[in-house]
């Protein structure tokens, strides 16, 4: 028993590892002229939304210890299934909701009007990629051919209230015939999110609302995700601008564990009901609801980047 | 003394997990999904501590399975073989390594369906009801610690070879994730199947007793 404790600290650790952030890379103005023919491997893991669930953190209030991790396991498992049984009539009511069709539709369209796309799917792809074979389709681009990799995730968030997506992009050239055999490193790279405007009062009383008439706000809410992101993916490939000359605001965006959290960042586009705003800790693009509240100083001065 | 015995079984746990991460990384093999029966008891951890109790208080459903009792119906009943109608048939998920595509999904199912419906209805000499199940989503995701696996199913009623009603039904089941292993995630898809299944059983009662007359 004690070893198997062990070794699920020892797993989470390995994970958590993953959850660091990664700095954007832009693509500078020489490489962006480069790229004409794309091809884009657009992956969506999830089959459908994942149901919102705190994720209880004893374990991080009483400095770590396989004691409270044993205890957060418990509670998140419950937790898990209590939150299942909230989400099932947004399921029943939206099960032929595709959400690999419609980010798969919008990018698509945004990347085709930039580039020439080797191949256009009509659903994203299901099958995450190893290392190797990552590296071997790397490896096989012709000359001047580039891969869009990005790989999205969405949930509900905050009790249900909100929905939420990232996706991370990446761009990828074809590594000289003497380069070393190690992954190559993404000549672009950067987190485009989405987060949606509350949605009732939380738990069962959100999932009814977004379950109505057949999943209609649901519905509109996927799509805009999937739109949205298109356009932050289509505008972040047309920039070398490190930093815009925007107003710096103060964004509320789901952090690590899907706490909502104040991010300090640059307005990019104010449009009528979003804003489209890049965190200035990490590069990171966010499309969220509404006007962002202005920062109290100014932090970053915009750059641009030949 | 207990420190050094830690970081030891914390060393071990770490050579292991990097063990199964070469495994994964593997791209040419598949592994193969192995149905658990829904009869064959977890084993129990023979001690709890109070703080283990106390979080076992909001745990709401622990997955252990449970034996299915038999079902006394109205009617004649025939299961038929599930149908494959998944938009992803590519993958059940992943394990942050690599894609979850296991082979022996069709031999899973029949598993599933000949441990938790076939030999669990007792027939009489009603009318013939047949179900016809339709796979529509099947996968497993981590959560913090813990792996869950989601069955979704569509079951098409038929009375004397007639469509009489299409019901949806979802199951939920979770094990721990102690090595990430692509078998570990398997295990909660069959807690899934133990969660989803049953509830058939539960409607061709009603059903049975619907188209009695």
């Amino acid at each position: 028993m004690k070893s198997t404790l062990i070794s699920i600290a020892a797993v989470a650790i390995l994970l958590q590892g993953c959850a660091v952030g990664q700095q954007r890379t832009f693509l500078s103005q020489a490489e962006r002229e480069n790229i004409k023919r794309v091809e884009l491997y657009n992956l969506v893991i999830q089959d459908e939304v994942r149901p919102a669930v705190e994720i209880s953190n004893v374990s991080g209030a009483m400095g770590g210890g396989l004691i409270p991790a044993l205890i957060d396991s418990s509670i998140n498992k419950g937790r898990s299934v209590s939150a299942q049984d909230i989400i099932e009539p947004l399921y029943l009511a939206t099960d032929s909701l595709d959400y690999r069709a419609l980010l798969a539709k919008e990018v698509n369209t945004s990347t085709s009007s930039i580039y020439t796309l080797k191949e256009k799917k009509d659903l994203a792809e299901a099958r995450l990629l190893s290392d190797p074979e990552l590296k071997e389709k790397i490896k096989q681009l012709s000359d001047g051919e580039y891969l869009l990799y990005i790989s999205s995730f969405y949930g509900l968030m905050e009790n249900s209230k909100s929905f939420n997506s990232e996706t991370v992009a990446m761009v990828f050239k074809k590594p000289a015939a003497s380069a070393s055999t190690a992954r190559p490193k993404p000549i672009y790279f950067n987190r485009l999110n989405y987060v949606s405007g509350p949605v009732g009062n939380g738990g069962a009383d959100s999932i009814a609302l977004w379950a109505k008439n057949n999943g209609e706000a649901f519905t509109k809410t996927l799509n805009e995700s999937a739109y949205e992101t298109a356009q932050q993916l289509k505008y972040d490939l047309q920039n070398s601008m490190e930093f815009e000359c925007g107003k710096n605001v103060s964004a509320e965006v789901f952090g690590f564990n899907g706490v909502k959290m104040k991010n300090a960042s640059v307005l990019v586009e104010q449009k009528s009901e979003r804003a489209i705003v890049r965190n200035i800790g990490n590069g990171a693009l966010y499309s969220i609801p509404g006007t962002p509240e202005a920062a109290k100083s100014a932090t970053k001065k915009c750059k641009s980047n030949g | 003394m207990k420190t050094i015995k830690y970081m030891l079984a914390a060393a071990f746990s770490l050579a292991m997990a990097s063990t199964y991460a070469a495994e994964a990384n593997d791209a040419g093999s598949a592994s193969q999904i192995k149905y658990q029966k829904a009869s064959a008891p977890k084993p129990a951890a023979k001690t709890q501590s109070k703080t283990q109790k106390k979080a076992k208080a909001e745990t709401a459903e622990q997955q252990a399975p449970q034996e299915q009792s038999s079902v006394t119906t109205s009617c004649q009943v025939k299961f038929d073989e599930f149908q494959d109608n998944r938009s992803n048939k590519q993958t059940v998920g992943t394990n942050a390594i690599r894609s979850l595509s296991p082979t022996g999904l069709e031999v899973w199912l029949k598993d599933a369906e000949a441990d938790i419906w076939l030999g669990k209805v007792k027939n009489s000499s009603g009318k013939v009801v047949t179900v016809k199940p339709k796979l529509e989503r099947l996968y497993a995701y981590a959560q913090s610690m813990n792996l869950h696996g989601v069955m979704a199913i569509s079951v098409d009623y038929f009375v004397e070879g007639q469509l009489i009603e299409t019901r949806k039904y979802r199951g939920f089941g979770s094990t721990g994730n102690t090595w990430n292993a692509e078998s570990e995630y398997y295990e909660a898809l069959s807690y899934a199947a133990h969660d989803a299944l049953p509830k058939v059983l539960k409607d061709i009662n009603s059903l049975c007793e619907k188209v009695k007359s």
